[in-house]
């Protein structure tokens, strides 16, 4: 397994924003997390991701417990939320500055960068400010920074967020190949069920904080009338 | 700290907002080096006084650079939405911040290496450009290392960076505002005790007395205490460290290090002074009773020597306040006599005092005070000075923007 987690809560004093929250990944799994808006997603992505600390319970990521986070930092890369890009540096400078930060050398750095500006398809633009990228180019650079490290699990929170269906797709491709070339474990946090059913293998439904529904697509979709009416009558039902 | 300090320091330098800051702080320079060189009405400082002045300013702005700086480093990644990809990586917090810490100290040495050039025409005739680089390298970079600390521990707490920038600014303007309290307030035990507990009077004092006194480096050292305690402080809570023993002990000595006095029947608070010709020094004597009987009658009287028989001294000139009837004096007590004087010859003098008890004269050790003449700034090469720092700042402007990708 390359998440376990068991009854974890995260709360903010009297706020529970995430109530005993457990399940298990394995490697190369693509799991979409689902809820809406205040269902915990990000808290959930963020305990995970070592930046918070849980109030309770206990997990681990890529075999290494909670305890340890610097060496489950090691071996995850994030996505987070609306994440911010320094407008002055290139997308090779930000690219290889992340893999420094790893403990690479220059020379691995600049091979590091060069490989993922290509695999995201940014390598035309690799010397340009990132003030100069789309939004979708700026997506597909921090999914490229997410993988530096070649992370056995990511964490991508909203990637799509914002962006045209073309932009989407592109995003949705980087993910695909994630698992399928990386064999590494996505969690993907998306309030956007077509995407789900498009990428994903495993759907976990947060509602109000609490773990709603853990399956496949199929699964879940059977529930209802499909994925869309399942998601609607286990978040309004909460 | 490496990584995360060369990229900080590539963006700030190389991106071309360093250069900026120094530019700007190059023609505020050039206007008051040319301004103290060359205008008459603002050319009646003593040359020593002007090298400190400059160093004050470049100390002042340089710090507040670094705290501005710093207060932008954690609040500014937040609000930008950097600062979650910096924290999942695994590189601990406290090299992070200590990076951050590094870049905005950049801008302090930045702004000193701007100032170099200054000071150094300012105070070659004097003697004074490499002990004014020295004591401004040395107390502005405490001073900048504990405001740059300070700002990356508002930036850490504070809710947007707009918060962090004020609250930053205002506890500046808070730091600075001693030095606007007028010169009376500045005395006694407790203005002594206000300017050495903070860290911006404490500095400036320190360099003032090396720089315009010219105290040897260790004479005030333990003025320095408050910048360094500071310092220290502030960057252990930056980056969450434990302080460091052997740093504290070291201030503690340097605070506790304070002059001891001897208890004559008269004593005087000082034994040298250095001074310039229209200045004015005070000091004080102590007056004791080491008897067994009450003192009465008591007079003590200001006296003035020159120790160049071709040089007259009309003490009527020096003190307008020479002669102090004291009260009666109980056995084992001590009564202090405060004395203003004004320098109005130059070379070398005595002044001492005599204290007539029954019409009994006792007198007191003379304080060796030293009158250097007036030397003003020869203005010639000011104006050149003046514009080739900003020239050269905005050429290496003007190539850093020319050669970033657009």
């Amino acid at each position: 397994m390359t998440i376990e987690a068991h009854d974890v809560t995260k709360a903010y004093r009297t706020v529970v924003a995430v109530q005993d929250l457990s399940f298990a990944a394995e490697a190369g799994e693509v799991i979409g997390l689902l809820g809406p808006n205040g269902a915990g997603k990000t808290t959930a992505i963020r305990v995970l991701t070592t930046i918070l600390a849980p109030t309770a319970g206990s997990f681990s990521v890529a075999g290494i417990p909670h305890t340890r986070a610097a060496d489950i930092r090691a071996r995850i890369g994030a996505l987070p939320e609306s994440a911010g890009y320094p407008d002055q540096q290139t997308g090779d400078e930000y690219l290889r500055y992340h893999a420094r930060l790893y403990g690479q050398s220059r020379a691995a750095a600049r091979a590091t960068a060069a490989a993922l500006l290509r695999d995201v398809g940014l390598a035309d633009r690799r010397s340009s400010p990132i003030s100069t990228y789309s939004r979708g180019m700026r997506q597909r650079l921090g999914i490229a920074r997410a993988l530096v490290n070649d992370p056995a699990v990511v964490f991508l929170d909203e990637p799509t967020l914002g962006l045209d269906p073309a932009g989407q797709e592109q995003i949705l491709r980087v993910v695909d190949g994630m698992s399928r070339e990386r064999a590494a474990t996505v969690l993907l946090s998306t309030h956007l069920l077509a995407e789900v059913e498009k990428v994903c293998s495993r759907v976990l439904i947060l509602n109000r904080g609490r773990l709603v529904a853990d399956g496949t697509v199929a699964e879940i979709a059977g529930r209802g009338e499909g994925l869309s009416e399942a998601f609607l009558a286990l978040t309004e039902a909460g | 700290m490496g990584v995360v300090a060369e990229r900080e320091l590539r963006d700030l330098w190389l991106g071309g907002r360093g250069l900026l800051l120094a530019f700007a702080f190059s023609l505020l320079l050039s206007v008051l080096t040319y301004l103290a060189a060359s205008n008459e009405a603002l050319n009646f400082l003593e040359q020593r006084e002007t090298v400190n002045l400059v160093l004050q300013v470049a100390v002042g702005v340089g710090g507040l650079l670094a705290l501005l700086g710093a207060a932008d480093a954690i609040s500014g990644e937040r609000e930008r939405g950097t600062l979650e990809s910096l924290l999942v990586t695994p590189l601990p917090r406290a090299r992070l911040v200590g990076g951050k810490l590094v870049a905005a100290l950049s801008l302090w040495l930045g702004a000193f290496v701007v100032t170099v050039p200054y000071v150094w025409f300012l105070g070659r005739n004097v003697g004074a450009a490499g002990e004014t680089i020295g004591v401004g390298l040395v107390a502005g970079t405490l001073l900048a290392a504990a405001l740059a600390a300070f700002g990356i521990c508002v930036s850490a707490r504070a809710r947007s960076n707009r918060v962090s920038l004020s609250v930053c600014l205002f506890a500046l303007l808070a730091l600075f505002a001693p030095t606007q309290l007028p010169a009376g307030a500045q005395h006694g035990w407790f203005g002594e005790l206000l300017l050495r507990v903070n860290p911006v009077t404490a500095a400036e004092h320190y360099i003032g007395s090396v720089i315009v006194d010219q105290h040897g480096w260790t004479h005030d050292l333990s003025w320095l205490a408050s910048p360094l305690i500071a310092a220290v402080v502030f960057t252990a809570i930056a980056v969450a460290v434990v302080p460091r023993v052997l740093m504290l002990t070291l201030l503690l000595v340097l605070v506790l290090a304070a002059p001891a006095q001897a208890a004559p029947g008269v004593t005087m608070s000082r034994s040298h002074v250095a001074t310039k010709l229209g200045d004015e020094f005070a000091f004080t004597s102590v007056v004791t009773n080491r008897g067994p009987a009450p003192l009465t009658g008591l007079i003590a009287h200001l006296d003035i020597v020159s120790r160049d028989p071709s040089v007259y001294v009309d003490p009527e000139d020096w003190s307008d306040e020479r002669t102090r009837y004291l009260a009666p004096l109980a056995p084992g007590r001590s009564v202090t006599v405060p004395w203003k004087v004004k320098a109005v010859t130059s070379g070398r003098l005595d002044v001492y005092v005599v204290v007539l008890a029954g019409g009994r004269p006792t007198v007191g050790p003379a304080i060796d005070v030293r009158v250097a003449n007036r030397s003003t700034i020869d203005a010639g090469g000011a104006l050149q000075l003046a514009i080739a720092v900003p020239a050269l700042l905005g050429l290496a402007l003007v190539g850093v923007r020319a050669r970033r990708p657009r």
